[in-house]
């Protein structure tokens, strides 16, 4: 599915300064082609999570347009916003976000319930999602029983279980130790190409962006720096701040 | 002990009372959290104030405040009806059970509502985010995730309303007595008020029993929120609002419309009667100022009872602190000093006060009478030091609860740092600990004067001649039909109830 935003901007009432309120995105046009996946690269606060969220229907932009494969989901000028309930877009949260009242199989049951799938059908996808998580016996723990890793596991589960095509993902590694974090950049890629997703992967490390990305899109204070490979934007950087994050300096 | 029909009565009222406050403020409490708290609802933050101002009101002056509005004689609301509508008798009748439910669920409505919105507050609101993503609507989030999330937040408050409301004395003696409708406190208090050995003794053993049922509440009301720490974790981004829609104005006008008949539409009838002259007739004619000028100069009893108010209340609030101070260094140096045993020893110090906290008033209040009875050497009987320790024992859990975890704040090497300066343990009390814990000191003063300040339900049973405090003084009037007078002397309370809140509002506020 692919991932339309047009001139789209957001800035939030309560950071009102002198002149106007400051912008967090600034008339961003950006283009997510299906089955790629995508790295959002950029400092602390220059809008990523915001970005996600618009993109996800958890916060609205102030300006803009969002179309997914050309039907609009958000668009200011009309006023027409699809809540994101409704988007079928899977989400992992930087803190896992897994409920700790329910056990790992009725977390990652939940999208199957809210949709009134069958019982049984129910049982046959979220096991085999856990085992494809490698979960498989840990199904009847509750989230306090697992490692940092594992809850990671379920938090994807539970995104991909109700077959997105968009997947968006919030530093889902940053927590991880650097084996961990390895393993589950393979796994995230192996997954993306399975389910064939097209994925949207929000990063602080060059690295993470370099071994998953298709594509790397550098952010500065709302506005893009650079789009483009990974190669290409570590061989020629557009800019002395994006030659700096590709270098980790 | 075969129970008379007098007491099965008041046991029975008590139960339906407690229930129904329970029910009502429980009700109430949980959609106005959710909208204020996770929608896009207009006025979010002025109608969280107005709503929790009732908290800092001794519940009574709703019960002025409604006999005012409701009365079947001359109630203002029974007026307007018969003036406008050419309704003949009383249209709403307060008195009863209904009325007590209906007035003393709206003063601990505050209860819940404050608990379950600092919930809300504390829950990490990607949990709530990614039900949404797992194709959840607003409310099926609520119900599937934000709801079992809390539960145990709200039970912990409704058993702090049903406590509340078994221990309420003013409004079932203002409501429910003048047609002879007991509740255990209102029966205990006509039972003490006979004065014979015998009464005192009955009196005893049903509030012995009413203790018991305290503490078992107590208990289970730890037992459910011990596991809160588990469930906040970091909040890691703002929740996002539920943009309500088309329902938003509706909403609006249904939340504020409720709030303020249940809250302003009282509180300016308290307020308006104070002006009434005459009783009777709506119309410009009959108020005025006589009644403010007889309270403030002729109403015998009352510049004492203002006295007896503030000296009681400062003293208390005094007490309470210092004994907090003490009690949270204590429990400080056993948590991160050597003495694990101090520890232990203030955990008993707070279990004592939120037993005493959740025992009703006159339960103890009888259990000082009995005490001095029994032990006539100590007796501070009719003395107004009698008010200062019962208000001590009853409050010294709100002391607590704000100075201990300020006082775990303070890292050691502050202390370490005063020693090896060559401060000796008076020189760090006053240098160190109390700048330090400043604002939670004067937060806990503050927080245990209001309650002091208009408290009833023990003084009326603790006060002596010539120590009636603005509480009493105001029950009695109110009793010998002098109700303008008690509106004036419930306004002052009001106002400076208010003009206290704001200033802790202040204080607390700071970091
Ligand atoms: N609800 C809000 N109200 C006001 N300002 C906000 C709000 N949410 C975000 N901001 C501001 O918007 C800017 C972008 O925030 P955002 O969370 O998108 O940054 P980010 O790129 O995800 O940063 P990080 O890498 O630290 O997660 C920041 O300056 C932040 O302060
Ligand atoms: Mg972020």
């Amino acid at each position: 599915m692919s991932l339309k935003i047009e001139k789209l901007s957001k800035w939030f009432a309560e950071s009102t300064g002198p002149q106007g309120p400051k912008r967090v995105l600034n008339a961003l046009d950006l283009e997510f082609k299906a089955g790629q996946f995508y790295g959002l690269l950029g400092p602390s606060g220059c809008g990523k999570t915001t970005l996600l969220r618009i993109v996800a229907g958890l916060d609205r932009a102030n300006e803009g347009k969002l179309s997914l494969d050309g039907q609009a989901f958000f668009d200011a000028a009309s006023s027409a916003f699809t809540p994101p309930e409704q988007r079928n877009i899977g989400m992992v949260f930087q803190n896992y976000a897994v409920w700790p009242h329910m056990t790992v199989f009725e977390n990652v049951a939940f999208p199957l319930r809210i949709r009134k799938r069958p019982e049984d059908e129910i049982r046959r996808d979220v096991n085999a999602m856990l085992e494809t998580v490698q979960l498989g016996g840990l199904a009847e723990r509750r989230p306090h029983q697992l490692s940092g890793g594992q809850q990671q596991r379920v938090a994807l589960a539970r995104a991909l279980v109700q077959r997105p095509k968009l997947l968006l993902l919030d530093e889902p590694l940053s927590n991880l130790d650097a084996h961990l974090r390895d393993i589950m950049r393979k796994e995230l890629r192996e997954l993306q190409r399975k389910f064939e997703l097209t994925a949207i992967i929000v990063t602080h490390d060059w690295d993470d962006a370099s071994r998953l990305c298709d594509r790397v899109v550098v952010l500065r204070d709302g506005h893009i720096e650079q789009d483009d490979s990974p190669a290409a934007v570590f061989e020629r950087p557009a800019s002395e701040f994006v030659r700096r994050i590709t270098r980790q300096i | 002990m075969a129970i008379s029909e007098f007491w099965q009565d008041a046991i029975w009222n008590t139960a339906v009372v407690a229930l129904g406050v329970t029910a009502l403020a429980g009700l109430l409490a949980v959609p106005y959290a959710w909208l204020l708290e996770r929608t896009n609802l207009p006025g979010r933050r002025a109608l969280a104030a107005m709503l929790t101002f009732p908290y800092v009101l001794p519940s009574y002056l709703l019960a002025i405040a409604w006999i005012v509005l409701a009365n079947p004689a001359v109630g203002w609301l029974n007026l307007l009806a018969k003036q406008l509508f050419g309704f003949e008798g009383a249209w709403i009748d307060i008195y009863g059970l209904a009325g007590i439910v209906f007035i003393e669920g709206t003063a601990l409505f505050p209860i819940v509502f404050v608990s379950f919105r600092a919930g809300l507050q504390r829950l990490d609101p990607s949990l709530e985010d990614a039900a949404r993503m797992s194709g959840a609507g607003p409310l099926t989030v609520f119900w599937r995730v934000t709801a079992p999330l809390l539960k145990n937040t709200y039970l912990a408050a409704l058993i702090a309303v049903l406590l509340a409301s078994i221990a309420s004395f003013g409004v079932p003696a203002m409501i429910g007595a003048p047609g002879r409708r007991y509740v255990l406190t209102t029966a205990l208090y006509s039972l003490v008020k006979q004065g014979s050995e015998d009464a005192l003794f009955l009196a005893f053993e049903i509030s012995a029993a009413l203790a018991i049922f305290a503490v078992l509440f107590v208990v289970l009301s730890q037992v459910l929120t011990r596991r809160k720490a588990a469930l906040v974790g970091g909040v890691t981004s703002r929740a996002s609002l539920t943009e309500l829609g088309a329902y938003r104005w509706p909403a609006a006008c249904f939340c504020w419309g409720l709030a303020a008949l249940l809250i302003a539409l009282p509180l300016g009838a308290l307020v308006l009667s104070s002006f009434q002259v005459t009783p009777g007739a709506l119309s410009l004619e009959t108020f005025g100022l006589t009644k403010w000028v007889y309270v403030l100069t002729e109403l015998p009893g009352f510049g004492s009872a203002v006295w007896v108010s503030l000296e009681t209340a400062a003293l208390a609030a005094l007490l309470v602190v210092g004994l907090s101070l003490a009690i949270a260094i204590v429990a400080w140096t056993g948590h991160y000093g050597r003495r694990r045993r101090w520890r232990s020893l203030a955990r008993v110090a707070d279990g004592l006060a939120s037993l005493a906290y959740s025992t009703p008033g006159t339960v103890l209040a009888l259990v000082l009478i009995l005490f001095w009875t029994a032990v006539p050497t100590l007796s501070l009987a009719n003395t107004s030091f009698a008010l200062v320790v019962a208000f001590v024992v009853k409050y010294m859990l709100l002391g607590l609860k704000t100075v201990e975890p300020a006082a775990f704040l303070v890292h050691p090497s502050l202390i370490e740092a005063a020693k090896l300066s060559g401060a000796g343990p008076f020189a760090t009390l006053w240098r160190i600990w109390i700048p330090l814990l400043r604002p939670a000191l004067l937060g806990a003063g503050l927080l245990v004067f209001m309650p002091c300040l208009s408290e009833l339900t023990m003084s009326i049973l603790l006060h002596g001649p010539g120590t009636e405090n603005l509480g009493v003084l105001l029950f009695q009037l109110q009793e010998y039909a002098d109700r303008a007078s008690a509106a004036v002397i419930g306004t002052i309370l009001l106002l400076t109830l208010f003009a206290f809140n704001f200033v802790a509002g202040r204080i607390t506020r700071e970091p």
